[in-house]
C-alpha cells in the first residue's frame, strides 16, 4: 500500500442494496404505525392488498350474509356478534386462487365462495357458501380454532391439510393429512388424513375433484349443480376493518416466457417499497409457475412476508418453498426465515 | 451528497416529522440516509446488523424528533443518534470476533486492492479490542476524514475529549499493529503520527 505519492485511501463504504433500503422503509413506516398514538391512518391496505384479476373480495355487505356459528341452517344470516369484525367474502370467477387468511393458506376453487371471519383473537370462523375450498392450517394446539362450516356441516380443525366442498345443504370433506372434527346435525365425526366424509359416512379415498376444473367439469355433482353466476359479482372497496392478516394471491395462470417472467419478478421487486402489496400478489402469481422464477418469487414472497413482520405468512410460504423447491437455490435461506418466523417472537 | 437545506427548512421540517406527516418523515429519511448509513458503516466497518441499527436510528430519530433544538442541522443530529445506536451497539455486543489477526505472510499476493481489503478487516479486527467510545471516535475522525469539531458535534463530547480518544485508539491500534507490518503500513497511511492534530 505504500505508492508514494497517491493519497491516503480509505477504505470504500459499502453501499446498501436499493431492495435494503426499500425493506427498511418498509419496516420503519411499519413500527410508526404500530407505535402511533392515534389509530386514525391504520394502514389498512397493508393487510388488505391489491386483488388478483379473477379474485373479487367484498366486506362492506358481509355483516348482512354471514350466517350465525351455530345456525344449522344453511345460508346466510346476520353477524354472529356485535363486536366482531366483519367478516370478508372471497369470490372466485373461472380461476381458482390462493389466500393467506389468519394462519392457513387456502385454495378456493374456480367459482366458489368463501367467507373469511374471526380473528386470531377469537378464533376463526369460515363459511363456505359454494363451491370448494382447501386449506392448510397450522395445528390448532394452543392457538384460536379454526372453524369450517358448509351449509349445516361443520368443520373444526385439529391440524390439517383438507378440502370441503358444498353438496346441497351440506358439504363433502376430504382430509390430506392431520385430524378434522366434522358436526352435521347433532352426529360427530372425526375424519383423518386419506379419509373422506361424504355427507353421512367416513370412508376411505378422496373426493372427485379435480385441480382447478371449471365449474361443471369434471366436479362432484354436487358442486357441478350449483351454477357460477351468469356474470362475476362487483368488487367492492376494500373496507374489512379488523379482520386478520389476509394475503390475497393472484389466481393460477400459465407462467409466461422467461423474459417476461424475469420482467415481472424485477417489476415485483421494484414494487416492495411503494406497492408492497401488489409486490406481494405479483411474487406469489409467479410463484403459481414451475421455473427458477416461481422458485424466486414464492422465496421473496416468504421473505417480503417476513419483512412486513408477518411471520405466519413467511413460515407458510418458507415451508412451501422448501417443498415445492428442495433443491432451489435459495433453500439455506428459506430454513433459516422459517427458523427465524417459526421461532420465538424478535 | 448531501442536500443542502437551510436551518429554518430543518426546523420546519422537524415540525412536520414530530406532527406525524408521513411524506415529511419519509422527506428526512431520504435527505439523510446515505450519511446515517455512512456513519454506522465507518464505526462498524460492514453492513452486517446495518439494517437493524439504521432502523433503530431512525426510530429513535422519530420518536424525538419533537425535542430536536435547531442547535444542529437535521443531517447532524441524525449522524449523532447514530453515533449513539453504533455505541450502543458495540457495547451490547458482548462477543469480540475470537480470530486473531492473520499473519501478514499470509496475504493473498501483493495485489492493492486485495491487500487493502485484508488491511480493512484486520483493522476492524484490532477496533472490535478497543474501547467502543476511542473507536467510534477514531473511525469517524481518522477513517471517515470528519473534523475532530464535528465528531465531537456528533457524539456530544468535547473537543479535548475526541483528541484523547482519538490518540488513544491510536496507541491501542499501534500496539496491536505492531507484529503486523501490514496493518501497521495501512493505520500509517490513514492516520499519520501525530493524528490528534487534525481537525
Amino acid at each position: 500500500m505504500s505508492h508514494h505519492g497517491d493519497p491516503p485511501e480509505r477504505p470504500p463504504v459499502e453501499a446498501l442494496p436499493d431492495l435494503s433500503w426499500a425493506r427498511l422503509e418498509r419496516r420503519l413506516w411499519q413500527s410508526l404505525d404500530a407505535v402511533a398514538p392515534e389509530p386514525a391512518p391504520r394502514r389498512r391496505s397493508w393487510r388488505w392488498p391489491a386483488v388478483g384479476a379473477g379474485l373479487i373480495v367484498v366486506a362492506a355487505a358481509a355483516a348482512l350474509v354471514w350466517p350465525r356459528p351455530s345456525t344449522p341452517t344453511p345460508g346466510p344470516a346476520p353477524a354472529a356478534a356485535v363486536d366482531a369484525p366483519r367478516p370478508s367474502r372471497v369470490a372466485t370467477a373461472a380461476a381458482a386462487t390462493d389466500v393467506v387468511f389468519g394462519d392457513a393458506d387456502i385454495q378456493i376453487g374456480p367459482h366458489s365462495t368463501l367467507f373469511l371471519g374471526g380473528s386470531d383473537q377469537r378464533g376463526f370462523d369460515l363459511y363456505l357458501e359454494r363451491g370448494r375450498a382447501s386449506f392448510e392450517v397450522t395445528p390448532r394446539a394452543g392457538r384460536p380454532a379454526f372453524v369450517v362450516r358448509a351449509g349445516s356441516t361443520r368443520v373444526t380443525v385439529v391440524g390439517t391439510g383438507f378440502t370441503v366442498a358444498r353438496d346441497g345443504d351440506g358439504a363433502q370433506v376430504e382430509v390430506r393429512h392431520g385430524l378434522v372434527e366434522i358436526t352435521a346435525g347433532a352426529a360427530r365425526y372425526q375424519v383423518r388424513g386419506g379419509e373422506v366424509w361424504d355427507g353421512h359416512a367416513v370412508r376411505p379415498g378422496q373426493l372427485a375433484l379435480v385441480e382447478d376444473a371449471p365449474a361443471g367439469s369434471a366436479l362432484t355433482p354436487a358442486i357441478a349443480t350449483a351454477p357460477p353466476p351468469a356474470a362475476p359479482p362487483p368488487a367492492a372497496p376494500l373496507s374489512s376493518p379488523a379482520a386478520p392478516s389476509t394475503v390475497p394471491r393472484a389466481p393460477r395462470a400459465a407462467p409466461g416466457p422467461a423474459l417476461d417472467r424475469k420482467a415481472a419478478f424485477a417489476a415485483a421487486a421494484a414494487q416492495e417499497a411503494t406497492a408492497p402489496d401488489a409486490a406481494q400478489t405479483a411474487y406469489l402469481s409467479l410463484a403459481a409457475g414451475r421455473d427458477a422464477w416461481a422458485a424466486n418469487a414464492l422465496y421473496a414472497a416468504a421473505r417480503l412476508a417476513d419483512d412486513r413482520g408477518d411471520r405466519a405468512t413467511a413460515a407458510r410460504l418458507a415451508r412451501r418453498y422448501l417443498t415445492r423447491f428442495p433443491t432451489g437455490g435459495n433453500v439455506v435461506d428459506a430454513r433459516a426465515l422459517l427458523s427465524r418466523a417459526a421461532g420465538p417472537a424478535r | 451528497m448531501l442536500s443542502v437545506v437551510s436551518r429554518s427548512d430543518d426546523a420546519d421540517l422537524a415540525v412536520r416529522c414530530a406532527a406525524g406527516d408521513r411524506a415529511a418523515q419519509r422527506d428526512l429519511f431520504l435527505r439523510t440516509r446515505a450519511a446515517v448509513h455512512r456513519t454506522l458503516f465507518r464505526v462498524l466497518g460492514s453492513n452486517q446488523d446495518i439494517e437493524d441499527l439504521l432502523h433503530e436510528v431512525y426510530l429513535a430519530a422519530f420518536r424525538s424528533i419533537g425535542n430536536y433544538g435547531g442547535r444542529a442541522s437535521l443531517l447532524t443530529w441524525c449522524c449523532g443518534i447514530a453515533a449513539n445506536v453504533a455505541l450502543s451497539h458495540l457495547r451490547r455486543r458482548r462477543t469480540v470476533p475470537t480470530e486473531a489477526v492473520d499473519q501478514p505472510s499470509g496475504a493473498p499476493g501483493a495485489e492493492r486492492v486485495v491487500r487493502a481489503r485484508i488491511a480493512v478487516g484486520r483493522l476492524y479486527a484490532a477496533l472490535d479490542r478497543i474501547d467502543p467510545v476511542q473507536r467510534i471516535a477514531f473511525t469517524l475522525a481518522v477513517i471517515d476524514g470528519r473534523a475532530l469539531a464535528e465528531v465531537a458535534e456528533l457524539t456530544g463530547a468535547s473537543l479535548s475529549a475526541v483528541k484523547t480518544q482519538v490518540w488513544r485508539a491510536r496507541k491501542a491500534l499501534d500496539k496491536r499493529a505492531a507484529a503486523d507490518p501490514l496493518l501497521r503500513e495501512y493505520v500509517e497511511e490513514l492516520a499519520p503520527s501525530g493524528v490528534e492534530e487534525v481537525g
